[in-house]
């Protein structure tokens, strides 16, 4: 952990080096304080002694004092390594010194820790030029690992041709070969860096006495060579090289198979066509369960051109993976194959396809629906019918093509669930091909599957019969159960957008059958009734879906109806991370942000995990219903993740070498790139220094003012690495390349659409709402899924929505991060350049959110008034107040601008009485509050209300305490004038009459007329809090249930749970949840306006 | 039907379905970036025609001597794709890897005592308890070490049950 001591233990038996042991003890027990105290001795006792300083170093950095204390002691260090381990310099030594690649390696912890890595990296370089004989080579190496930690990839390429100059070891070739490679790939490097590779490869080869000899360099060393030619496209020179090494015996990390499939690649890369369909046919008789081979193989001998799928499309992810052709030859392979099918070369392999196609299955599958053929074998056989029915059908439409085969998509998929349907993942396994059904087909597969679906309940009630009384379920009766709920979710997949009246009573009516099955499972297990679970919560959810947009009772019902059923399922099988992610996002929609937080928790989500699914799933929740506790505990976890990865990285970079396993240090880099200009990563940020500043903006302006600062200098460094920041904010860039989506959205419900802009920001939660109330357009669905569902939607370039997606993200980004920016610059600190340059962030924030504001801020009344999405009206107050913000700053630093000043102030007012009058009316159409009696605020209410506060009255409260000082230095400087004027003038010109000298009391006045309204509100919203305790809404709630006669799940909970008790439960939390997020948003709103005073 | 491919970077941001499961641990990326770059041969990651990844084997080689073996790490199939024999299938490859490419004279992997599903399953795939490791999940829980002799040992001396417990600091590799 402290770097590699080896050389440092050579000298055990000195005094010096005894003192190493407990250092190192300490350290690794945290003990960091005594590490310092027995470092600092050890150092003073043995003051050359260079281990012992440089581990003194790191007991300073543990201890948080890197800059300057550690960092000063490890600069003395290298220094002193140089004076004594460069020519004639005393190396070795009782004392220590001279270079040691163990002290190297212990003071890049400290190096690291202050990232001042390229110091030690130049340092290095100077050191290893000096050195001489053995120790040269330690130094190179030394030096290597250093710019391996900076990935400077050409350094990285330079310092390896000297380790074989010195050395003659091929490796170090491939060392030289995988920079240069890296070079290329990461757009650094032109064509000639992978000529030099390959000339460098061959050296290599001729050294090692041929490819037989390559596999000593490394296990990745053929196929380092391999990839560079072949990204040459010299593919048949790869294939030659890649065969001899077989031929020879060269070791590879790769098995037989997955050479063949390389070999496979390679031939299709050159234009072999037969040869690679040669290599998968052998491939897949031994292989039959490999979908993707056969997958493969089908494109090439059957699909016609244009039939690939999305999955062909490529993907959003950094260029280097994509571009190794030998980790998953096939990924490849499979691209290759349509290109060439594009391009009609396939025309000739083609003739006879089909029944060569046919010819393979009936090896691969000798005995299809044997007993013996085994349940991954019977799978495979389907899903490959299924996949050339898909293939053929298409085709056999032409006079010419051929035959479709036996039976309609409904037989085989019926034939498949006769086969397979207990299989758990059946239904995700036919998910992609019923979009091959025609309303016809559809209608005939329901029909038979609902007549299955009862014979299999018939079955199952009488095993559950025969079992009664026994505590452990057969499996033969889980598989009848099993079997039943496949018919029921494919069937309600065939009509999702039209369900059957009866599909959610339908499946209630199996779950209460059914429970006896949850028997026997250990509590963190998912059992097999979970899926069921899940599919009546979807059930409901589209039942009451096309009501949304005109019944907002209907909404509210339908969603608390989701709501109690994922609730009960999780009494039942309490760690089902598809329940818990569903429930924690309903809670958090509904402004119940501790239970959202609490479930979301319960999933033990972490590192990777936060940028995958935290901050898309979690922190918008958070930061909607204002808690800014949690928000701000999430953002420091998902910081500490990245910075833990750009600490680590280049070590876990370095470390590939050292093993040979060159395809990685690709990989590496690619990760190293993707978390680096993470999208989520930026908008995590932007959020996180917003959330400080609010949270510390209700103690006042300056330390608000402080903390602004401290955060924008976070931020900005965080934007300036890499080409993320450029990328996000540009709005040139518009392409969003070069930055990366993280997002898993197949986390979330298929009913739960996942919101782009402001995704990880508290307006996504409002846009999703303002979604439910707008007409169903069944959006995002294709075929039977919904684009978001599949693994890595977001990277898709085929899917049109996944590319919407990326670009609102990076917009609704692009805007928060400007927006703290701005904010920091409004409330005076560093980044305040005045006017000018606010009012330049502020178009920038502006333009980011699509509205065009170099004619001035009237753009912003005209997005404001009139209908539209809340979380766009809240988003056009800010930028409205920063818009004015900027006009005062230029009159109070002499700039003129009075004119627009008063513009300015006058739109604000109106958009504040606008806010206040419209959104807030229960009584008008699109109002946030409808009647309380009803369902309390409606759904979206209580975080409408709670981001009003946090992003409207808060944010501006803070804008206008700063207007004050403004208003002040403005009447100063008119009095000054006026004094000026009133004694000659002073030679200067009256002011222009567009810049009218603006009254001071007027700031005064839009700012107390602000905090009058807004104390208004807070008075009509109070007693709305203190009116409705949690237990009295609860009851409201299940009253209007009852009166509407949507108890639709009550079978559900009566049955299970013995009576309604579980119904008032789960409403219960969610109005406490709702009354505690409408309490905290008021007590906010009083301290910020207490600002205003 | 299951591919089973190289396990690569790209696959963390991706693996939640099978890791949001209780019994599945997620570590930090340093963790799996060792094993990467240590042994990508033994990282195995099995996708289903959607896409979708269905579980993944982690292991290593380590050892010298006769105790020269492969060590399964971490096996875990995501709920939706279990009964299907996946794990099964994975342990299957990872073994050919310990004797096709390391030529390892056995495979080990360590358990929780209390994991009775795990353990079943493990005796079914040939593998047996050679000793119980005490304080191994810290002081919550004790695991198996549970062995299965690979060609090179053919007289399976390497899962001969060891008569007595041991701790942690006695085992011969991390």
């Amino acid at each position: 952990m402290y770097g590699d001591n080896s050389s440092m233990l050579i000298q055990e038996g000195t005094g010096a080096s005894r003192k190493l042991g407990p250092i190192y003890d300490a350290l690794e027990h945290k003990q960091y304080k005594l590490a310092y105290k027995l470092a600092k001795q050890a150092t003073q006792k043995y003051p050359k002694h260079l281990g012992l300083r440089a581990l003194y170093a790191v007991t300073l950095e543990r201890l948080g004092k890197v800059d300057p204390e550690g960092l000063e002691v490890g600069r003395l260090v290298l220094r002193e390594m140089r004076n004594t381990g460069g020519p004639g310099g005393k190396t070795g030594g009782e004392n220590g010194s001279g270079l040691d690649e163990g002290v190297v390696n212990t003071l890049t912890i400290v190096f690291k820790a202050a990232r001042r890595l390229d110091e030690l990296q130049s340092t290095m370089e100077v050191i290893a030029s000096e050195a001489k004989g053995p120790e040269s080579v330690g130094a190179h190496r030394s030096l290597f690992n250093a710019c391996a930690r900076t990935f400077s990839f050409l350094k990285m390429q330079q310092c390896a041709m000297k380790l074989f100059k010195k050395t003659q070891d091929e490796t170090y070739l491939f060392w030289a070969v995988t920079s240069a490679y890296l070079q290329h790939n990461s757009g650094g490097g032109a064509a000639h860096v992978l000529a030099l590779a390959e000339t460098v490869c061959r050296k290599a080869v001729e050294g090692a006495g041929g490819m037989g000899g390559v596999g000593a360099c490394g296990p990745d060393a053929v196929l380092i060579y391999v990839e560079v030619l072949f990204a040459q496209g010299k593919t048949a020179e790869a294939m030659r090289a890649l065969r001899e090494a077989r031929e020879k015996g060269a070791k590879t990390r790769l098995m037989g198979s997955q050479a063949n499939m390389l070999e496979c690649a390679l031939c299709l890369g050159e234009g072999d066509a037969a040869g690679a369909a040669r290599l998968l046919e052998e491939h897949v008789k031994q292989n039959p369960e490999d979908w993707h081979a056969f997958r493969v193989l089908a494109m090439l001998l059957v699909a016609g051109p244009g039939e690939c799928g999305d999955e062909c499309g490529g993907s959003h992810l950094p260029q280097t993976m994509d571009a190794v052709v030998s980790v998953n030859p096939l990924d490849k392979a499979e691209r290759m194959a349509a290109d060439m099918g594009r391009g009609g070369d396939l025309a000739a392999l083609r003739q006879g396809g089909v029944e060569r196609m046919e010819r393979v299955m009936e090896e691969a599958f000798p005995a299809p629906g044997d007993e013996g053929e085994g349940k991954r074998r019977a799978r495979a056989r389907h899903l490959i019918g299924l996949d050339l029915h898909a293939r053929l059908r298409p085709l056999s439409r032409h006079p010419d093509g051929p035959p479709a085969g036996n039976g309609g998509p409904a037989s085989k998929v019926l034939s498949f669930w006769r086969d397979c349907g207990s299989n758990i993942s059946f239904a995700s396994d036919v998910a992609d091909h019923l979009d091959l059904f025609t309303e016809e087909e559809a209608e005939e597969a329901r029909g038979q599957l609902s007549r299955e679906f009862e014979a299999m309940l018939a079955e199952l009630e009488k095993e559950l019969g025969e079992a009664e009384g026994e505590n452990n379920v057969s499996s033969r009766t889980k598989k009848a159960f099993c079997k039943a709920l496949s018919a029921l979710e494919v069937n309600f997949a065939l009509c999702r957008s039209r369900p059957a009246a009866n599909a959610a009573e339908e499946s209630i009516g199996l779950f209460r059958r059914c429970v006896d099955l949850y028997r026997g499972y250990d509590e963190r297990e998912n059992t097999i009734a979970d899926p069921l679970v899940s599919l009546i919560a979807s059930q409901v959810y589209w039942r009451g879906r096309p009501a949304f947009a005109s019944d907002p009772c209907r909404r509210m019902h339908t969603l608390l109806n989701v709501l109690v059923v994922l609730s009960s399922g999780v009494d039942l099988s309490p760690y089902n991370s598809e329940m818990l992610l569903s429930l924690s996002l309903l809670f958090g929609h509904l402004g119940a942000s501790e239970l959202c937080s609490d479930l979301f928790w319960k999933l033990d989500v972490k590192y990777v995990q936060l940028e995958t699914i935290g901050a898309h799933v979690l922190l918008p929740c958070l930061l909607a219903s204002g808690n800014e506790r949690e928000a701000s505990k999430f953002c420091d976890r998902h910081q500490a993740f990245h910075l833990d990865h750009n600490r680590n990285a280049g070590d876990t970079f370095a470390m590939t070498f050292a093993q040979g396993t060159f395809l990685e240090s690709v990989d590496f880099n690619g990760l190293r790139s993707r978390l680096r200009d993470s999208a989520t990563r930026f908008a995590v940020a932007a959020e996180r220094a917003a959330t400080r500043v609010l949270a510390k903006g209700a103690q006042g302006l300056s330390q608000a003012a402080q903390v602004a600062q401290v955060e924008r200098r976070e931020l900005d460094e965080v934007l300036s690495e890499g080409l993320g920041g450029d990328v996000l904010l540009d709005e040139a860039e518009a392409g969003s390349g070069g930055l990366h989506f993280n997002q898993d959205l197949s986390v979330r419900p298929e009913w739960f659409r996942p919101v782009a802009e402001g995704a990880a920001g508290p307006a996504g939660v409002l846009r999703w709402w303002d979604d439910l109330e707008a007409e169903d357009s069944n959006q995002g669905r294709q075929g039977a899924a919904f684009w978001w569902s599949k693994p890595n939607a977001c990277n898709s370039l085929g899917e049109e929505r996944a590319s919407e997606y990326r670009q609102g993200y990076r917009r609704g980004a692009a805007y928060r991060c400007e927006l703290a920016r701005c904010l920091e610059a409004a409330l005076g600190g560093e980044g305040c350049g005045g006017g000018a340059a606010l009012r330049a962030g502020v178009e920038r924030a502006a333009r980011s959110l699509g509205l065009d504001l170099s004619s001035g801020p009237g753009a912003l009344d005209a997005s404001l008034v009139g209908p539209g999405e809340t979380a766009r009206k809240l988003q056009v107050m800010q930028l409205a107040a920063l818009a004015v913000t900027a006009n005062l700053l230029d009159c109070a630093s002499g700039a003129g601008g009075g004119q627009a000043l008063e513009q300015g102030l006058s739109a604000l007012e109106r958009n504040v009485d606008y806010a206040v009058d419209q959104l807030f009316a229960s009584d008008v159409k699109g109002g946030l509050l409808p009647d309380p009696s009803l369902c309390f605020f409606g759904g979206k209410g209580v975080v409408a209300v709670s981001t009003y506060v946090r992003e409207v009255v808060a944010f501006h409260s803070l804008v206008y305490a700063r207007w004050s000082d403004l208003a002040g230095e403005l009447k100063k400087r008119q009095r000054k004038e006026k004094r000026k004027q009133a004694k000659g003038g002073g030679g200067s010109e009256p002011p222009p009459p567009s810049s009218a000298s603006p009254d001071p009391k007027r700031v005064r006045d839009v700012v107390e007329r602000f905090r009058d309204r807004h104390a208004v509100l807070g008075a009509r919203l109070e007693p709305l809090c203190a009116q409705h305790d949690a237990k009295s809404l609860a009851s409201a709630w299940l009253d209007s249930f009852r009166q509407s006669g949507e108890l639709s799940c009550e079978g559900l909970s009566r049955q299970e749970l013995g009576d309604l008790g579980k119904y008032e439960d789960v409403l219960c939390g969610v109005a406490e949840g709702q009354v505690g997020t409408l309490k905290v948003a008021l007590d906010r709103m009083a301290k910020f306006l207490g600002l205003l005073k | 039907m299951c591919s089973v491919r190289s396990f690569v970077t790209d696959d963390l941001f991706n693996f939640n379905h099978v890791n949001l499961d209780m019994l599945t641990e997620t570590y930090n990326l340093p963790f799996y970036l060792k094993y990467l770059s240590h042994w990508p041969e033994y990282f195995l990651s099995s996708s289903s025609p959607n896409g979708e990844c269905m579980g993944y084997i982690m292991g290593k080689a380590e050892g010298v001597g006769e105790n020269w073996h492969g060590h399964i790490s971490a096996v875990t199939v995501a709920p939706n794709y279990r009964r299907l024999g996946l794990a099964a299938m994975l342990i299957d490859v990872l073994e050919v890897i310990t004797e096709e490419v390391h030529d390892g004279y056995f495979v080990d992997l360590f358990v929780r005592v209390s994991n009775l599903l795990a353990i079943n399953m493990y005796k079914k795939f040939g593998y047996t308890v050679y000793r119980r490791v005490l304080g191994y999940y810290g002081a919550e829980e004790d695991a198996f070490d549970m062995r299965k002799a690979m060609g090179r040992d053919p007289h399976k001396k390497s899962m001969v049950p060891l008569d007595h417990p041991v701790y942690p600091e006695d085992l011969e590799c991390d």
